[in-house]
């Protein structure tokens, strides 16, 4: 009788997501955070300003492409100023204000930190925070725009902060996923609901949890096999937590990535070497949980994925083509539930 | 106050205050505030560990949305600690809390980020074991029975994971090792080990100690707090001794500061009045420097000082006078070296120089005129003045120099302009602005008979005229004060009393601004000038007169030729014993008088003369001496003084007989009823231009040897104004008179060029001087025409030209009785076309000058050319000299003068016939 007992608590724990409680989902809605829309602005015209690069070569937004890339830019690795390659791939920018911290190991606490690595770093804008200072306050407007917003005009601390507030502002929002999670049964089909599912049972939830699905934890890369016995290492990188914290427990550790843009933000890992979904996935249920999903389970869980992008200025980032599917063979009519 | 006590007071000064400031220091280190935010920590804190805890035990328990949650509180759990760790003082005390707290909270968040990773991994193996037990059953359904033995303790295990149950699933996973179910294994053997881990860490998270090492801290820090505060009220309380302690001080301090000011005020207002006058002092000291400096320097004359001849100073001047560019140059110098090797006077210059100095030693001063070399070699004078000087004990010449070379120069000039000044012709006067004279020059002197003594400092009134009306001084006045030179004719008064009329050019002389100071009057005596220009006027009018008697005399002639030649014809075909035989007579007697009417009016007009000879004239006056005999009164005694061998003069006889008849009649005249005497001299002379200039007649009469005829008479004489207007025509004095004599006397002269002199006294007598040029080597003797007209028979054609009818008519009518044929034309065109026509029978032409169409110059020309030895007598009622003038050199056969009488014509006609054609 216990072990019955304890078998039938174990199942409904497992399998009560049909009844939608939000307070017990492991998934949460997405809520815009409180900014300033005046430094949200001005972070704007600075994160699309070449001039935060060396002889004015590249913006941020040369990596974070807000309108197609799903905040990323597409690449296996970044190119910098002078075609300079990077060492890692670039992570989306929107809904970056929710990661516990920022980049791949975690090195920066916030996105203000953030901020040294891509202005200052060799293989990215190649500039330094007085060289952009200086320059931008040859420019009237900026003098202008920061004297009204903060008091010590155009610092380096200034110019973080509002780039800052403007990717805090950065929040997508209005996600057909969270419109379901909110009590909007119709949001999503049945097809996606069914990839929820199989999203949770699979146990990619365990790591993918959160209102950003994902984001706030490291996690070894290879639990259950050694991944890196199978991708050689690239570079530096691939040490992941180790560089920031040099603990040998850290090694391989890395921050676990928001799945809210995947569908937009391919080639996927931390290296970018899976150029779609369903590989990714596939690496991931093999390396992450030691485990096979089969392509229609896999189908499902993508689909499910195409829910989760919201808007940003109003559109829905979600990409109406679903690539992603189209390297699946097509199912079953019968695999459906 | 002394400045080291005052020093010593500074510094117990700065000491107060420097305790007071390390105080003030330690004093305001409690702020409330800070307590506050360190409780607010401390207590946040605690309910992070509490929540993070349940967070995991939720987790734990499967309630998989608290991940975000943990993760946030761990998140804020940092800040919270870090914001504690800065807030906290630095308190030894609070150091050991503080360092136990910083361990529970790494270990507590390290725990936590270890125990998310676990949880995901053992919530995936969790997941799925269930699923891999059923799928291992399905593939090997002989073990279904261990297998469900080992999902049902893999559960209960899991739910409450202890060592027994451990000890029987690795027993159960080892019994099925053989079936090689290896992902099973790999699974189970992920939740064996995390499920302890898991416990572990919510374990060590419960057990960590952050609230109780929190509440340590808060403890600790409390008791720090009181302490603070404690320490600071006795802090206070000596800060406040302090600051009492040096405002007394201060105060002690600022009144003997006071005190010390005023005494260094009053100090200082006295050292300031003495330095007043002292900067004073200095400052009258240099500007009279810098004016003695100036004065020195601005000198136009070099000044230099010397000793032992070597110059020990010079000035601008210097410098410049001697062309030297540096004083330094010039201070290399002596005074031999500025001076050419010789004086003027031929003294050696360092030997004169020498003695100079000798002089000015002795007497202190001396001053000599001085030759000077420049730099570039050119000497020039200078003067010198030397005076001996002492500055300090050193006994040294000072030497002025002053260049003359200007001065030499300017002297020359106005020397020259002096000179030009004295010797001009016009008289000069300067006068200032008032009309003083200042200067007058010699021809001033000669004109006005005033000494330039005299008149130096006198008015200009003095030589003013009072027939000179005012107003002119007033346009004079005017005229200079608007700067502009006056000219004009002003009456003057000489020093005799004398008026003469001047014609004066009186110029302001302008200073630099425009102003007039001076004025400067250059006058000419024009008397002279303006007498000869009125008689100039008058021998114009006369000769005015003279053309129009002329021109009367000329028509007239022309009317009395037909009178006289008719009459004469006339008389010839009467009877002897008719009765108007008389009156014809009669007729050619008036119209011989209106003909010698004429003659002195052509006389008059210069343009009588007709028959010129070469002739001696006191042979003349010896032929006409019984005419003037019977031609005086009784009364009158004439007396002849007559030259021998007179030159030869080219005379007309008569007229020169009607001058002398004239001149006679009118001494006779002028004596009157009185006895007296004529006295009638001729003679030869020289006369030059003055002389002729007082006399009647051209001015164009060139100066040489006239032969003259002197008239003179005791009569009545005649005053200036007479004198003046005997030559008028129709002017007369006596009762009968037609006035027109002394007329034709001065025209006759006039035709002859010479010239008549007058002199005259009332009372006392004229004379009358009329002087003929001498005809230089004429030695033709005197022509006699001979008349021998009784046995000269004429034959041949005449060709008469005439414009008149009348003279064309009696000429021919004269002819033909003389024996000629006529052929007449009114014109020269028909007397050319009749001439060619009867060229043969054509012996000669009587043509008159003037006509219309072609006039008898013309005419002549014409006739000549178709025959070269045409005989032509010319007729006119001008003299000959004037008609002939015209044809000078042409070869004219004859002329003869209108109006002619038949005997004179026939006297013509008989000269012309008898050379035969070849003159």
């Amino acid at each position: 009788l216990r072990i019955s007992i304890l078998m039938a608590l174990f199942f409904v724990s497992m399998n009560s997501a049909y009844a939608l409680n939000l307070m017990g989902e492991p998934l949460q809605p997405l809520q815009s955070l409180q900014t300033n829309p005046a430094k949200a602005a001005l972070g704007k015209r600075l994160f699309f300003d070449t001039r935060l690069s060396h002889e004015n070569a590249i913006s941020c937004a040369h990596c974070h492409n807000l309108k197609e890339m799903g905040g990323a830019d597409g690449l296996k690795y970044s190119f910098g100023v002078e075609g300079r390659e990077g060492m890692i791939n670039s992570p989306t920018v929107f809904n970056a204000a929710l990661n516990f911290v920022q980049f791949w190991d975690g090195r920066a606490a916030s996105l203000e930190e953030q901020m040294d690595g891509p202005v200052t770093g060799h293989v990215e804008m190649a500039s330094s925070w007085p060289e952009v200072v200086k320059v931008l306050r040859t420019d009237q407007s900026y003098r202008t725009g920061f004297s009204r917003l903060y008091k010590s005009g155009i610092t380096e601390r200034n110019i973080k902060d509002a780039i800052a507030e403007f990717e805090r502002s950065l929040i997508t929002t209005g996600s057909r996923f969270d419109r379901y999670l909110m009590g909007d049964e119709h949001a999503i089909t049945a097809v996606e609901k069914h990839g929820y599912q199989l999203f949770k049972s699979y146990g990619c939830v365990a790591c993918h949890q959160g209102r950003n699905v994902g984001g706030n934890l490291f996690q070894k890369l290879g639990v259950m096999r050694d991944y890196f016995a199978d991708y050689p290492v690239e570079n530096d990188a691939a040490r992941g937590r180790f560089n920031a914290t040099g603990k040998k427990a850290d090694l391989h550790y890395f921050k676990v990535p928001s799945l809210r843009l995947a569908v937009l933000t391919a080639p996927y890992f931390h290296n970018g070497s899976k150029k779609n979904l369903v590989d990714t996935i596939r690496t991931m249920a093999k390396y992450q949980l030691g485990r096979k999903i089969p392509d229609g389970d896999l189908r499902d869980i993508i689909h499910f994925l195409y829910t989760l992008p919201g808007d940003y200025n109003g559109q829905t980032l979600e990409p109406k083509d679903q690539a992603q599917l189209k390297l699946l063979a097509s199912p079953e009519p019968a695999a459906l539930p | 106050m002394t400045s080291v006590s005052m020093r010593i007071h500074i510094l117990l000064l700065l000491l107060l205050g420097g305790l007071i400031s390390m105080q003030l220091n330690d004093t305001h280190l409690i702020q409330p505030a800070a307590y506050k935010q360190i409780h607010s920590s401390l207590n946040s804190i605690v309910r992070l560990d509490a929540v993070s805890e349940e967070s995991m035990m939720q987790l734990q328990n499967g309630q998989i949305g608290n991940y975000d949650k943990l993760t946030a509180d761990a998140v804020q759990l940092m800040q919270r600690y870090t914001e504690l760790d800065h807030a906290l003082p630095d308190e030894p005390s609070l150091q050991a809390p503080l360092q136990a707290l910083k361990a529970s909270v790494r270990l507590q968040l390290d725990t936590i980020d270890a125990f998310r990773r676990s949880f995901g991994i053992l919530l995936n193996s969790k997941r799925y074991a269930s699923t891999l037990i059923a799928q291992s059953i399905d593939e090997h359904p002989s073990l279904t029975v261990p297998l469900l033995r080992l999902r049902g303790d893999l559960f209960e295990f899991l739910s409450f994971p202890n060592d027994a149950l451990k000890q029987r699933i690795v027993m159960q996973q080892k019994a099925l090792e053989p079936f090689a179910l290896a992902d099973l294994n790999k699974h189970l053997k992920i939740m064996l080990q995390y499920i302890f881990e898991i416990q572990h860490q919510i374990y060590t998270v419960l057990h960590c100690g952050t609230p109780e090492n929190t509440y340590s801290l808060s403890d600790a820090y409390d008791v720090v707090y009181t302490k603070q505060i404690q320490k600071m009220e006795s802090r206070r309380f000596w800060l406040f001794g302090l600051i009492a302690l040096f405002a007394i001080y201060l105060v002690m301090v600022l009144y003997l500061l006071m005190r010390s000011d005023r005494k260094l005020r009053a100090a200082n207002d006295e050292l300031e009045a003495s330095r007043d006058s002292l900067e004073q002092e200095l400052k009258a000291r240099r500007q009279t420097e810098t004016r003695y400096r100036t004065l020195v320097d601005s000198s136009a004359a070099a000044i230099m000082t010397y000793a032992d001849n070597r110059f020990m100073s010079a000035n601008r001047a210097t410098l410049h006078m001697f062309g030297v560019e540096e004083e330094k140059e010039m201070l290399e110098m002596g005074a031999t070296d500025i001076s050419p090797p010789q004086q003027a006077d031929g003294r050696d210059s360092a030997t004169a120089d020498l003695d100079y100095i000798k002089i000015a030693m002795r007497d202190g001063r001396c001053a000599f005129e001085w030759l000077n070399k420049r730099k570039n070699g050119e000497v020039f004078p200078a003067y010198v003045q030397l005076t001996a000087i002492e500055v300090g004990n050193e006994r040294m010449m000072q030497a002025v120099i002053t260049d003359l070379s200007d001065l030499k120069r300017l002297e020359k000039e106005k020397e020259l302009l002096a000179n030009a000044l004295e010797n001009t012709a016009d008289a000069v006067m300067i006068t200032d602005a008032e009309a003083r004279i200042l200067y007058v020059n010699t021809s001033f002197e000669l004109l006005t008979g005033y000494s330039s003594s005299e008149v130096t400092g006198q008015f200009t009134s003095i030589l003013r005229s009072e027939k000179e009306d005012v107003s002119v001084y007033e346009r004079i006045f005017t005229t200079l004060n608007h700067a502009q030179t006056w000219k004009g004719e002003l009456l003057m008064r000489l020093k005799s009393g004398d008026e003469i009329a001047t014609e004066r050019t009186i110029s302001p002389i302008l200073n630099e601004s425009g102003g007039g100071i001076n004025h400067v009057a250059v006058m000419r005596d024009v008397t002279e000038e303006k007498e000869q220009a009125k008689k100039w006027e008058h021998t114009q009018r006369l000769e005015s007169l003279g053309v129009l008697a002329g021109g009367i005399a000329h028509d007239f002639n022309n009317i009395l030729t037909a009178i006289m030649g008719n009459a004469a014809l006339a008389e010839r075909s009467l009877a002897a014993a008719s009765p108007a035989k008389d009156k014809l007579t009669k007729i050619e007697t008036s119209a011989q008088r209106a003909a010698d009417l004429c003659q002195q009016m052509l006389a008059y007009s210069g343009k009588g003369k007709f028959v010129v000879q070469a002739m001696d004239l006191s042979h003349l006056v010896d032929e006409m001496v019984h005419l003037i005999d019977v031609s005086i009164e009784k009364n009158v005694v004439i007396k002849y003084h007559l030259a021998d061998n007179l030159p030869l003069v080219h005379v007309d006889v008569a007229q020169l007989q009607q001058i002398i008849l004239n001149l006679i009649t009118n001494a006779s005249e002028a004596i009157g009823v009185r006895s007296g005497v004529i006295s009638f001299s001729t003679g030869i002379m020289h006369a030059d231009e003055a002389y002729l200039r007082g006399s009647f007649c051209d001015h164009s009469v060139p100066e040489g040897r006239f032969v003259y005829i002197e008239v003179s008479d005791t009569g009545c004489g005649m005053d200036s104004e007479t004198i003046e207007k005997i030559f008028d025509p129709f002017f007369t004095t006596k009762f009968t008179g037609r006035g027109l004599g002394m007329s034709a006397v001065l025209g006759i002269i006039r035709g002859h060029h010479g010239s008549l002199k007058v002199y005259s006294e009332v009372g006392k007598g004229t004379t009358f001087k009329v002087l003929l040029p001498v005809t230089e080597g004429l030695v033709v003797e005197e022509l006699h025409i001979e008349s021998d007209a009784d046995g000269w028979l004429a034959a041949g054609t005449i060709l008469v030209v005439d414009d008149e009818d009348t003279i064309r008519e009696v000429a021919a009518m004269m002819l033909e009785e003389m024996g000629f044929s006529t052929l007449t034309a009114i014109n020269g065109i028909e007397a050319v076309e009749l001439y060619r026509q009867h060229q043969n029978e054509i012996a000669a032409v009587l043509l008159d000058m003037t006509m219309p169409k072609m006039d008898g110059k013309a005419c002549f020309r014409e006739l000549r050319r178709i025959n070269k030895k045409v005989k032509v007598i010319l007729s006119s009622g001008y003299s000959e000299e004037d008609a002939t003038g015209r044809f000078s050199g042409k070869g004219l056969s004859g002329f003869v003068q209108k109006p002619y009488t038949p005997e004179h014509l026939k006297e013509v006609m008989m000269n012309v016939c008898a050379t035969k054609g070849d003159s």
